[in-house]
């Protein structure tokens, strides 16, 4: 559930016209396709005796994909994801809810079943990742797949993705990750759901149909890596997963720049701000998360806040160890076994990392930037 | 005959049981009737679990012993299995297993059906909402990590198979306490059967007993002990808290009572919010002032002491503490 407002700040909020970019087509050439062949990559996987499969399991399975492109249920046992319709993406026969209008802060609203999210944007749903041929990636190369993540567009040269899907923090998922992942989505039982187009927000202007529309703007530069960092170098490899992983976009806080939601840097992976208010649950019904720029999240658990996790000693993880640390995500509690962890905290995904990656995460997490910042206390649901 | 689930000696650990009659518990389930081999015991402090009715049943392989060379850490051999049955009025609820096998400890929980028919392996995530145990309240039946969190905190998996805990000079000030069930083993049974060796000589010449200085005291350091000491101890992975209340049977000489040392005056990490007033611990002869009492007394998901494993105040305890810090800790 890797939650976020809006992570194509520079496409979405350029002009809502660019909503109407997804109605029209558009062609790129192909030696602009980034990256190389992934075929190649998946070939010298294979040979070194690693199973793409099997890696690109681990990757979907503990990179949090289940947490949005499989519906949620909720039943008498709390939410849990209903596998019979794994990594489908949003139920072509739910009803979603108008479009709210939410009360300050908050700014985008998901359905309880966390397919269907709302916000500046409009609204979205989470894709079909299954290989169903009509529905799904059944027709899709690994390279689409690759240029998908990397280009923020649909099979790589097409309409925007919206959020709150996170392609600028997957988009530095190595070659060989990805086509891994493609891989293993490919092995999936083929699932057929038609997933409902996106919604533009309403009074968005719809250019006349062969009118030119005028091209995002290009997400920024990125080499992209073949392989991933092996634990050879633990802080290496820990900066590559948080940075592809995108733990960033829910535990640093966000403004509002000329393009779209921008990255507080000098707050990197701090957390809610201490200095913020406490917002009230806006608690609409039909609808069961809420985000917000600065990273608090509202549902039916109450008020949670992304936690400070920079090494600070008071007020982050700097007095932690490395065991409270993969307890924590092991068993979502605070420390491994105090109070738990609130969602949208996809840490049933998380916790699935190996002891190496979690550990590398930790060694990564001791060198960033200390940041003095006290997350407010999660506030419980009214009544408790 | 206890079924024997740990499969052929170096072969593969069988899953867990669907069902708790297939774990080696009962010799006659139709009856209900529990092996002779699984012995029945009762911890002199209990864990406060929202009222539940406990019974408790440990097995030991055949030609097997409990290492008891450290008084306060117990070794169990592979094939050790322990069984736990929560009862809320007349039905069981809940039976907990945990079983050592050569991979390790594993733990499981067994949900019982309405009728006592049958009590089915729950899922590893627990059952958030089992049977009703108070007004509006529904036990919890644990998560596996639910059961790893307090289980795998301290130096050994089993919390209430323990030398103090088994001692026959038994508290009777201790809350909740239990009348031993029919054929209970003790301390002194245990060794008697040479089920437990090698433990200390400051152990085996007196029976163990918390040191304290009056009854109230004993009590509240049993209690502390019992409910806290899994993960507030000196040696597991809250060891960096520097908050231990986890009781040592130390031999002589040994220096003070970590859980003294480390609460009273101890400043509190934790701020409880909307009260700045509270910040220590344990404040000397303030209960309304002590952050653990606090936190004891509440079972709001942020403030709440302990996180897990209950959904009421246990309030006998939080009057025993509040007495504890009021008389006998003042400075």
């Amino acid at each position: 559930m890797n939650m976020t407002v809006s992570r194509s700040g520079t496409i979405v909020f350029g002009s809502a016209v660019l909503i109407g970019a997804v109605l029209v087509a558009r062609t790129i050439p192909l030696g602009a396709a980034v990256g190389r062949t992934p075929l190649a990559t998946t070939v010298a996987l294979q040979a070194s005796g690693a199973d793409p499969v099997a890696r690109g399991a681990y990757l979907v399975k503990s990179g949090a994909c289940n947490d949005c492109h499989t519906p949620l249920k909720t039943g008498d046992n709390g939410p849990e994801p209903d596998m019979t319709r794994m990594l489908s993406g949003h139920p072509a026969e739910l009803a979603v809810p108008a479009v709210p209008t939410l009360p300050a802060p908050w700014l985008s609203a998901a359905t309880s079943t966390l397919t269907a999210w709302s916000g500046p944007w409009g609204r979205s749903h989470t894709a079909n990742l299954t290989p169903d041929r009509e529905t799904g990636l059944g027709t899709w190369t690994a390279q689409q797949f690759i240029d998908t993540i990397r280009n923020g567009k649909h099979q790589g040269t097409g309409r925007p993705l919206l959020p709150p899907m996170p392609w600028e923090a997957f988009r530095h998922y190595a070659d060989e990750d990805l086509a891994s992942m493609f891989a293993y989505l490919q092995s999936i039982p083929a699932i057929r759901n038609k997933v409902p187009e996106p919604v533009p927000p309403p009074g968005a202007p719809v250019p006349p149909p062969g009118e030119a529309v005028p091209p995002p703007d290009a997400p920024a530069p990125l080499t992209a890596l073949r392989t991933a960092p092996t634990h050879g170098d633990p802080v290496a490899r820990g900066k590559y997963l948080v940075t592809a992983i995108g733990c960033g976009d829910c535990h640093t806080p966000m403004t509002m720049g000329p393009k779209g939601p921008a990255y507080v840097m000098s707050r990197m992976l701090s957390g809610y701000p201490s200095s913020s208010p406490v917002p009230a649950n806006p608690a609409l019904q039909g609808w069961g998360e809420f985000g917000a720029l600065e990273p608090a999240f509202a549902g039916a658990w109450g008020v949670s806040f992304a936690a400070n996790l920079t090494p600070d000693a008071e007020t982050g993880l700097g007095a932690w160890t490395e065991q409270q640390f993969l307890d924590t995500l092991r068993n979502g509690r605070h420390q491994g076994r105090g109070r738990q962890l609130l969602p949208p905290m996809p840490w049933p995904a998380f916790g699935q990392k190996d002891d190496a990656d979690l550990k590398a995460i930790f060694a990564y997490l001791r060198t960033v930037p200390a940041v003095r910042n006290k997350v407010p206390d999660p506030v419980a649901p009214a009544g408790k | 005959m206890v079924t024997p689930l740990l499969g052929d000696p170096g072969g593969a650990v069988p899953p867990l049981p669907e069902h708790l009659r297939d774990t080696g518990l009962y010799g006659d389930w139709d009856h209900k009737v529990v092996a002779a081999e699984n012995l029945p015991y009762a911890p002199q402090y209990p864990l406060w679990s929202d009222g539940a009715a406990k019974s408790r049943w440990v097995h030991l392989p055949p030609g097997t012993w409990i290492d008891g060379t450290d008084a306060d850490a117990w070794q169990f051999p592979v094939g050790t299995r322990v069984w736990k049955e929560f009862r809320f009025g007349d039905a069981p609820a809940e039976t907990r297993f945990i079983e050592r096998t050569p991979d390790g400890w594993r733990y499981a929980s067994y949900a019982w059906k309405a009728d006592g028919t049958d009590a089915v392996l729950a899922p590893a995530r627990g059952i958030l909402n089992s049977v009703t145990i108070g007004e509006g309240v529904r036990h919890a039946i644990p998560s596996r990590t639910d059961c790893t969190a307090c289980h795998e905190a301290g130096p050994t998996p089993m919390l209430s198979l323990s030398a103090l805990q088994l001692s026959p000079d038994r508290d009777p000030g201790a809350p909740h306490a239990e009348q031993l069930p029919a054929g209970a083993v003790d301390l002194d049974a245990l060794v008697a059967r040479g089920l437990v060796r090698g433990m200390p000589d400051h152990v085996m010449q007196r029976a163990p007993r918390i040191d304290a200085s009056t009854p109230t005291s004993r009590a509240a350091l049993g209690y502390l002990h019992a409910n806290c000491g899994m993960c507030h101890n000196g040696t597991g992975p809250m060891a960096s808290l520097d908050f231990s209340l986890r009781y040592a049977l130390a031999g002589p000489g040994a220096p003070r009572t970590d859980a003294l040392f480390t609460t009273l005056g101890a400043r509190s990490h934790f701020k409880v919010s909307g009260q700045p007033d509270q910040v220590d611990r344990i404040h000397p002869g303030r209960p309304d002032l002590s952050v653990l009492v606090t936190r004891m007394a509440s079972r709001h998901p942020v403030l709440q002491m302990p996180p897990l494993g209950t959904r009421l105040v246990d309030e006998d305890a939080v009057a025993l503490l509040r007495r504890w810090i009021a008389d006998d800790l003042r400075r």
